[in-house]
This record gives structure tokens, C-alpha cells and sequence, in this order.
């Protein structure tokens, strides 16, 4: 996905929220850190541009309801949690970029109800990767983007990264971090990953100047 | 910079790097605080005991509302009471409370080193709550905070030590961790209770200064230290008074310090003795937001030092 894509698959979410919901009554966004809060941000901008109502937006950083907490070798950096509205009553829209086993939708619900008793929470994710490993299903998606176990799915956004893709990568090199990785949990920024962003021929490839990679 | 250690002993073997991300990880713990439901799981299901074998009120609550809110289970000893008082050594005491399975070790003892001593040979993580007259890293890592949230970075700030340094181990850790992070220290008191060399310690040293006017112009934050009782008895100071008189921070002492200067006290304060009681209740003193950043710095390095496998190992 390139940045038109992306740019637009928001403003189709953004209508699909508001949709289901019938309206922007009682939402609240919330966008799981780190690029979940950018997502989360845009999408309030995108509902005001159509609704005229600017929807409370909050983050939320799960570190610290990991399930793997103890297992990884290197202790992650912690960011910052800001939930400013009560959220009791109101439909709490979870905004991710890229669902994959699901463990950090369960650390975000868990960690969700810790501030109170929502009448509801959705999920909106701009990339579905598959690979479920909880009953946890996404409301609201992007795109979806079939993969293997040994791929990854990176989501770069201005606001972080500086550019605007989806990109598909290969796993190439176990680090000790690998079951992790195996995982795709989100990982923290300062974790050693080997990656080569290899790009993938096929329809939801990003197209190099050099052409297509190998095909696998 | 991950922080990666086992213990924390001390603030003088940190890097900068590690120092600032516990406070940066601080900060982001502060706001567990505000929350409905004061509690993270993250160390859920690990075992803390806080072993006190000097007094302490404030300290132990604020270690004992950490753990509790990062979920672990905590049990307090305190030396009255209790097996020391039937003689038995530091070694055994912790041993057998290891022996019971216990994750971590919070203590205050009144040996310098005592924690180092542990640390050889136990395998649950050390966290210093104040040894002897060495450091006591929780408390300067607190005092850094605070100092953080009203004057931005650290680097360049000037800040100010008043009281009996020869005794603080707030004194010492406050020393290493500011001029780790690049600020100027400047020591102040009694010459009897300043030690030869002071100015030495630290990374890039300290200036000591016994004029109390001269060593508050230019600081951007005044850390005042509590005066003990048994000081007088040894002579060291002819009475509460005359120190008040000389040493106390007063409004009309502050005035040679800028505007912007804040007013720090670890606790517990003697008012009318190191701080006159205009100081304390003023608005120019942040003591009751080091006691709430207390429990979040502490909340910090409990969750970075169980996750941390890295031990420095004996000093030469």
C-alpha cells in the first residue's frame, strides 16, 4: 500500500465507524501505541471532516499487560497511556495497525477495562494479517494481506517513520529474540530485528524501481 | 539506552543513558497513579520483601505502594522485633527469607556496601533503599524527577545542596546522578559536616561553598537536607538555632536565588531548623510532588530491574 492508498483506506474506515455506529454519539478512539495512535488521530480528523464533531481520541500502551512480559530478554520501553474521558457507557474503538495473533488486542481489552466499563469495544485495524492465535476479530479493516508465519508485515507512517507504506518483509535470521518475532507481537522500537524487506512479487506489492524480487 | 541490570546498588556505576530511561520509563509510570484502578500486572505474581533494618516510614510505604501496584506480592520485615534482635547475621536473615522463594530484595541497612555484600551471593535482584552513609538511589533518581518536570533537561542546570553533607547518602546519590547528567552541584553547611575532598565526588566534581547567599545565587533548584538531633550531641553544630540562624532557608535567604528556583527536602522535614515553615508550606517548594514521583520512580526501577540480567560485578 502507498500513501494514496493508505490515505484512503482511512476515510473508508472513518465512514464505516460512523456507519455502524450510526453516528458519532458516545465514541471514544483509542489508538494502541506506537502507530495506532497516529492511525487512531487520523481517523478523528477524517470523521470531523464529514460529521463536523471531533470524537475524544486516547492512547494506550499494553508493555505492561504482555503476556510474554517475563520472557523477553530485553525489558521494553513503556510509553505513554493517556485516557482523559471516563469510559464507562461509551463504545471504545481500538485503533491498531496490523492485527496478527491478536495477543496485543487481549492486552489492550484487559488493560481497557482496568479504566472503567465501556458499553462496547470495537476493533479497527488498517492491515489483517492472519494468523490468529486468540478469538479475536477485527470490525473494521484496511486491507487484507495473507501471509506466512515467516513474513512480517510493517506499517512505516509519516508521523513515525517519516514515509508512508505497508511493507512486506521475509525473516531471514533468528535472533534471540525470535519467538517473539515468530509471534509478531508489537515489538518495542529498541529490539534487534533481522528483517529483509524483501519486495514481494504479486498484486499487493510495492513496486521497486529495480523490479520485482524473487518469487518464493 | 535499555537498562539491563540486575541490581541497583548505586547511581555511581550508571551511565547518563540508563539514568535517563528510568526516569523517561517514570514519567510514563506516573499516570498508573491517576488511574481508577491504581495497577498494572506487570510483576504479577513475583515475590518483593522489603528488609528494613533502619527506621523508615516513607520510604518503606513508598516501596510497598510500588510493588503493590505493579501486582506483586510484598512482605516487610523491620529489624525491631524480629530475628536480628536475637543476633542473627545480614547473610542468614536474607538467606532464609530466599529460601522462601522470594524474586526480589528491597533494603535499607546501616552498613555503606551492604547491598554489594548481598548482591555476591543471592540471586534474587537488589534494590538499594539506602545503605549506611553511601547512596541511596531511589531517592536521588526521585529528586532528578522532579527537578526534570519543572526545569526541562538536566544538562547545565545548576542545583544546590544544603545541610549535613558528611552524613547524606541523599547527598552522595544526588551528586553522582546530577553530574552524570551534566548539571552543576554546589555543596553547602556547616564545615563540620562537610567531608575532605567533597569536591571531588561525582563525575566532574563538585563545588562546595559555605556561604549559604553565595551558594543559592545562580541555582535552579535548592535540595535542603534534614538536620539530625544527634549531630548537636557530637558538637558538630552548636545548636538548631545558630544552624537556623546560618544554614536555615528562609524567605529572605531565598531572595538571592532566581525567581524560577525550586525547594526540595527528602523528608522528614524539622521545621524551624534546616527550613523555615514560610518555605515548607510555600509555593516554591515541590516536596510533596517528590513524594508522588517517589512511588513512581520506584514503580520504574522494580519493573526495569526484574527484567534486567546484567550484574557489574564487584568494584575493585
Amino acid at each position: 500500500m502507498d500513501a494514496l492508498q493508505i490515505h484512503r483506506t482511512i476515510m473508508r474506515i472513518a465512514h464505516e465507524i460512523v456507519e455502524r455506529n450510526k453516528g458519532v454519539e458516545n465514541l471514544i478512539l483509542v489508538g494502541i501505541q506506537k502507530r495506532g495512535v497516529p492511525l487512531a488521530e487520523r481517523l478523528v480528523v477524517a470523521i470531523e471532516q464529514f460529521e463536523g464533531v471531533r470524537v475524544p481520541v486516547g492512547a494506550i500502551d499494553i508493555t505492561l499487560y504482555r503476556d510474554d512480559l517475563q520472557m523477553i530478554s530485553q525489558v521494553p520501553i513503556v510509553g505513554e497511556t493517556a485516557i482523559k474521558n471516563d469510559i464507562t457507557g461509551r463504545v471504545i474503538i481500538l485503533v491498531d495497525d496490523v492485527l496478527f495473533t491478536g495477543r496485543t488486542v487481549r492486552a489492550a481489552l484487559d488493560e481497557l477495562i482496568d479504566f472503567g466499563r465501556p458499553s462496547a469495544i470495537q476493533l479497527a485495524v488498517l492491515v489483517d494479517r492472519g494468523h490468529r492465535e486468540f478469538p479475536i476479530r477485527a470490525d473494521f479493516v484496511g486491507k487484507n494481506v495473507p501471509t506466512s508465519p515467516n513474513e512480517t508485515v510493517e506499517v512505516l507512517l509519516t508521523e513515525i517513520d517519516g514515509e508512508e507504506q505497508v511493507v512486506l518483509g521475509e525473516v531471514v535470521e533468528d535472533t534471540e529474540q525470535a519467538p517473539l518475532e515468530r509471534k509478531g507481537v508489537d515489538m518495542p522500537a529498541n529490539a534487534k530485528k533481522k528483517v529483509a524487506r524483501k519486495p514481494v512479487c504479486g498484486p499487493k506489492a510495492k513496486k521497486t524501481k529495480k523490479g520485482c524480487g524473487k518469487k518464493k | 539506552m535499555p537498562f539491563n541490570r540486575k541490581h541497583l546498588l548505586g547511581l555511581e556505576e550508571l551511565a547518563a543513558e540508563e539514568i535517563t530511561t528510568i526516569l523517561d520509563t517514570a514519567d510514563t509510570f506516573k499516570e498508573i497513579s491517576e488511574r481508577p484502578i491504581k495497577k498494572v500486572p506487570a510483576l504479577r505474581g513475583k515475590t518483593i520483601a522489603n528488609v528494613f533494618y533502619e527506621n523508615s516510614t516513607r520510604t518503606r510505604i513508598s516501596f510497598e505502594l510500588a510493588e503493590k501496584r505493579l501486582s506483586a506480592d510484598t512482605v516487610s520485615f523491620s529489624k525491631t522485633g524480629s530475628s536480628v534482635s536475637k543476633g542473627e547475621t545480614l547473610r542468614d536473615t536474607v538467606e532464609n527469607i530466599r529460601a522462601m522463594k522470594v524474586d526480589m530484595v528491597v533494603m535499607r541497612h546501616g552498613s555503606s556496601g551492604a547491598h554489594r555484600f548481598l548482591a555476591n551471593f543471592l540471586d534474587a535482584s537488589i534494590v538499594n533503599a539506602g545503605d549506611g552513609q553511601h547512596e541511596h538511589p531511589t531517592q536521588g533518581l526521585l529528586d532528578m524527577m522532579t527537578m526534570r518536570q519543572h526545569l526541562g533537561h538536566l544538562d547545565g542546570k545548576n542545583v544546590t545542596i544544603i545541610g549535613d553533607i558528611m552524613h547524606s547518602r541523599v547527598a552522595r546519590s544526588n551528586i553522582w546522578g546530577l553530574t552524570k547528567v551534566g548539571a552543576k552541584v554546589t555543596v553547602c553547611g556547616p564545615s563540620t559536616m562537610m567531608p575532605a575532598e567533597i569536591e571531588r565526588l561525582g563525575e566532574g566534581g563538585v563545588t562546595v561553598e559555605y556561604d549559604i547567599r553565595k551558594a543559592i545565587a545562580g541555582a535552579d533548584a535548592v535540595n535542603i537536607l534534614r538536620i539530625q538531633l544527634e549531630r548537636q550531641k557530637a558538637r558538630l553544630f552548636p545548636s538548631m538555632r545558630e544552624y537556623f540562624e546560618v544554614f536555615g532557608v528562609t524567605p529572605e535567604v531565598l531572595e538571592s536565588a532566581p525567581k524560577h528556583c525550586i525547594v526540595m527536602h527528602p523528608g522528614p522535614m524539622n521545621r524551624g531548623v534546616e527550613i523555615a515553615q514560610e518555605i515548607a508550606d510555600g509555593d516554591r517548594a515541590v516536596i510533596l510532588e517528590q513524594v508522588t514521583n517517589g512511588v513512581a520512580v520506584r514503580m520504574a526501577v522494580l519493573f526495569l530491574v526484574a527484567g534486567g540480567s546484567f550484574d557489574s560485578g564487584t568494584p575493585e
